[in-house]
């Protein structure tokens, strides 16, 4: 640990509360400005030490576990920061401010940043860390697709900005999708710039039971769909016994009730017409949950593999997630009783699956037992390009090292 | 330029074809310039590959003997993002056209980067389907400089740029590797998105050999509405109050006096008589939106002292409409010999501020300044007229140019809104952004080449020697100079 002179800078001992995967870490900094958060990274740089950035902790065990965590770094005490700049539909927006927060303040003005809450709590900074996208994406798109601009403390302290206030730029990098889903390990994003929508006046879910065997005609009635609906999610018990497609529409009263009529009729069937989202709605099922990507039209055959292994293996295993978009989420409550090679083995069966439906499978999240007996990334395509990436943002990898793809 | 033996030979290997590989000095002046024309440099050998063995091997042999490289689509950028390297190969995309698949059932196209960007759409249309980023070159450029350079055009304001329909590349690194970025047909591939850092690098991190778009569902119904001002800053606060009332029409456009009667000039749209600013608005989507979106909008420029306000009903009227807004630039031609054609963003809000001091800037010069833009998101499209016969014009004009894009920024906006950095604005990068933002960006362009040979001299004003350990710059760092950190 350090033998440096102390500094002004918050520090304190960590304590169990601060473990991530059983480590408690030396030393928890709480910078209380950004110039204290570059001094943070600077010293700890130089002397080598390894850091992870914590937020409010809702995603802090995603991942692989760090394979050296020796300082914690607090984001709570950083300033807040709310621009709304509501004329131009975007915010500026510090990192630690959670995304219920930003809602709120957005709200006020009828304006909205078109993501989901899929977990409760969470601060911008998580969500940018971790890419997570719900329902809205299918409408939207991701964070990645609205994130504009972002500043950066990297690891030698070095404070940077890139992309800025405007929707439309492209000067230089951009380098704010590059950070977003990197998971702290290129540097501490400590504020960013988001395009906004406007809040609907109206919003309606159209949900229908259909059998498997269905399921592709319908969803391809609904992605080529001219209604423009806001999302198209599925929530399917992998059983045989329960599949249904959730569909949001939004807009103006008389918008809302001409689609919704148009969309029962790609449908086929009448739908379940609610004015309030389900329960399951832009929900992660867990405890342990694997993201699992498709092209879209190969959706229902994965989901029928997904029934063959949930049976085969006597797993129960639940899926939601965004059918138009081919990012489902699939839930396995009871694996982390399995043994380790049953884990290993269901999970290599999903990432098969995953693979044959032209995606990929992570371990999105779980608890230590499953991710430590897993591959939580799989395999990632150019991953040696990556490498070259965080050993140029942090040559001496000690920024969340290990938690990321392929080791990084 | 004599060229070294030993290049030339071991690029024979690789092109075969004798026509591929162009060595003739006459020939290869037609490879000096794209789109912006001013910039010109006549490069030491093109290549012609028509496979990614062809461009992997070609890179390879550049990075081995530490030769330039630079990639050419169609060549029409305006930044002069494709200007060769005097001493280097120009390897042109151009027969790379295979268009490998549209897939309905998917909403993917994957074709090759030589294909023309407008070739998508009308390949997909029997499927119902459509690639939505509609550059105003897009009958001529390809989809590989659209990556390059992430390009917008008109619908961007709804539907995004390049980067948000691009889900898969294959790219040849510059160290000559053949990789995939990207989920392909899927989203969200794990690890970093690589997609992001590579679309509108300006070919400066590798190669794309094969791109892989979305499509989207054709609108149910589009409207397009025409409205005639008396000022722009009326036409302004239009734009801001569509904005503001929650509508996000898929493009809103304004032209001014200048650029209005140098397309009346040239392609008669019949735009409405007297009128000094004109706002283009367009709707699309499901026909029950876009039906009252439009009255909405109608109503509101009614208000807000439109003199006349027209809906296309025919797609001919609609045509027409358009028509005198695509050839605006080259109709500014018969208004004047030369000009320059800016590309500034700012805040859609300050709009009213920007055009007014655009306006004392061309008054103060004598310089006259056209006004066409992609007023929904405030992406400026000045045209700076001259006439290079009369001594001293293009340095004015150059400086008022200058001047626009310092007015960008101070309303913190940005250098280039679609048509990139390139050789061209170079200068610029570093007024909008400090040392560190560029030494960090370009950390990347460090992981894929360190030895600068992609695309040199495009985007950044110095490179960065990719040996330096970040941090550990010469000198004091900028932190203790400032007296806010200590180093132990």
């Amino acid at each position: 640990m350090s033998t440096t002179p102390l500094s002004p800078i918050e520090r304190r001992v960590g304590a169990l509360d601060d473990a991530i995967d059983g480590v408690i870490p030396l030393q928890i900094a709480s910078p209380t400005s950004t110039r204290e958060l570059e001094r943070t990274f600077q010293e700890a740089t130089q002397d080598r030490i390894h850091m992870v950035l914590i937020g409010n902790r809702t995603k802090i065990e995603w991942g692989q576990a760090p394979t050296a965590f020796e300082l914690g770094i607090h984001t709570g005490k950083l300033p807040k920061i709310l621009q709304h700049e509501a004329s131009d539909l975007v915010v500026r927006v510090s990192t630690n401010v959670t995304l219920g927060e930003l809602q709120t303040e957005l709200n006020r003005k009828k304006q909205r940043l078109a993501v989901d809450s899929m977990i409760y709590g969470t601060t911008v900074g998580g969500m940018i860390a971790t890419g997570l996208s719900g329902p809205l994406r299918y409408g939207f798109g991701s964070v990645r697709d609205l994130i504009i601009g972002a500043t950066v403390v990297r690891s030698d302290g070095v404070r940077a900005t890139a992309g800025g206030r405007v929707v439309k730029n492209v000067a230089g990098y951009d380098l704010a999708k590059l950070y977003t889903g990197s998971y702290g390990t290129l540097g501490a994003i400590t504020e960013a710039f988001f395009r906004l929508h406007s809040l609907p006046d109206t919003r309606r879910y159209l949900l229908v039971e259909i059998g498997i065997r269905e399921l592709n005609e319908v969803s391809q009635n609904i992605i080529h769909s001219q209604m423009a609906p806001s999302a198209f999610e599925i929530y399917d018990t992998c059983d045989g016994q329960s599949l249904t497609i959730g569909i949001l529409i939004e807009g103006t009263e008389e918008s809302v009730f001409e689609r919704s009529l148009a969309l029962t009729g790609s449908i086929g069937k009448e739908p379940q017409v609610l004015d309030d989202a389900p329960p399951w709605w832009g929900q992660l099922p867990g405890p342990t949950t694997f993201k699992v990507t498709t092209e879209i039209a190969s959706a229902p055959s994965l989901l029928e593999h997904l029934h063959e292994i949930g049976k085969a293996s006597g797993e129960v295993l639940l899926a939601t997630g965004s059918l138009g978009s081919g990012v489902l989420f699939v839930g396995a409550p009871t694996l982390e009783r399995a043994r380790e090679a049953e884990i290993e083995a269901l999970t290599l069966q999903i990432r098969a699956a995953a693979t044959l439906a032209g995606g990929s499978c992570i371990v999105l999240r779980a608890p230590a037992k499953v991710r430590n007996c897993v591959d939580v990334w799989g395999p990632v395509p150019a991953i040696g390009v990556m490498r070259s990436i965080k050993s140029q943002f942090d040559p001496f990898n000690l920024l969340a090292p290990g938690r990321f793809v392929g080791g990084i | 330029m004599s060229i070294p033996q030993e290049l030339l030979g071991r690029l024979r290997e690789i092109i075969t074809e004798e026509q591929d590989l162009i060595s003739d000095p006459a020939q290869l002046r037609t490879f000096e310039c794209d789109g912006l024309a001013h910039y010109r440099v006549t490069p030491m050998l093109v290549v012609l590959p028509t496979t990614v063995a062809q461009v992997s091997a070609v890179v390879r042999v550049c990075q081995e003997l530490k030769i330039p490289f630079v990639a050419r689509g169609n060549g029409t950028g305006l930044s002069a993002g494709a200007l060769p390297v005097k001493e280097g190969v120009l390897i042109a995309l151009s027969k790379f056209r295979k268009i490998h698949e549209i897939d309905r059932a998917n909403q993917r196209a994957v074709v090759e980067p030589g294909v023309i960007n407008l070739d998508i759409t009308k390949w997909a249309t029997p499927a119902g389907l459509y690639y939505a980023p509609d550059p105003s070159s897009q009958q001529i450029c390809s989809i590989g400089g659209n990556v390059a350079e992430n390009s917008g055009g008109a619908h961007c304001l709804k539907y995004g740029f390049t980067t948000h329909h691009i889900t898969g590349l294959e790219v040849v690194t510059p160290d000559g590797e053949i990789v995939k970025f990207g989920g392909y047909k899927s989203l969200d591939a794990p690890g970093y998105d690589l997609l992001g850092a590579f679309i509108g690098s300006e070919g400066t991190i590798g190669i794309a050999t094969k791109v892989v778009t979305r499509l989207l569902r054709k609108p149910e119904l589009v409207k397009t509405l025409l409205a005639g001002f008396n000022s722009t800053s009326e036409a302004g606060e239009v734009v801001s109050a569509i904005i503001a009332s929650g509508i996000l029409p898929a493009a809103i456009e304004m032209m001014d006096e200048l650029a209005i009667e140098a397309a009346e000039k040239t392609v008669q749209c019949g735009y409405p008589e007297g009128a000094n600013t004109v706002l283009i608005v367009e709707l699309d989507g499901p026909a029950v939106d876009v039906t009252q979106g439009i009255t909405k909008v109608q109503s509101i420029c009614a208000s807000l002292g439109a003199i006349e306000v027209r809906i296309a009903k025919t797609e001919a009227e609609r045509a027409l409409i358009w028509k005198g807004r695509k050839s605006a630039f080259a109709a500014i031609g018969t208004i004047s010999p030369d000009f320059i054609i800016q590309d500034g963003v700012i805040p859609r809000t300050v709009l009213p501020e920007v055009l007014g001091e655009i306006a004392k800037l061309a008054a103060a010069s004598g310089i006259r300044v056209a006004n066409v833009f992609h007023a929904g998101d405030g992406n400026l499209h000045p045209l700076v007229l001259f006439d290079e016969s009369i001594e001293g014009d293009l340095e004015r004009a150059n400086i008022v140019s200058g001047a626009i894009i310092d007015l960008c920024i101070k309303y913190g906006g940005s250098i280039t809104g679609e048509h990139g950095v390139g050789a061209d604005k170079v200068s610029y990068m570093g007024k909008m952004f400090n040392e560190y933002d560029l030494d960090t960006m370009q950390l990347v362009r460090c992981a894929f080449d360190g030895e600068n040979l992609c695309n040199p001299g495009k985007v950044f004003p110095t490179p960065r020697l990719c040996g330096e350990v970040p941090g550990r710059h010469s000198g004091i760092h900028p932190l203790v100079q400032s007296g806010l950190a200590e180093l132990y």
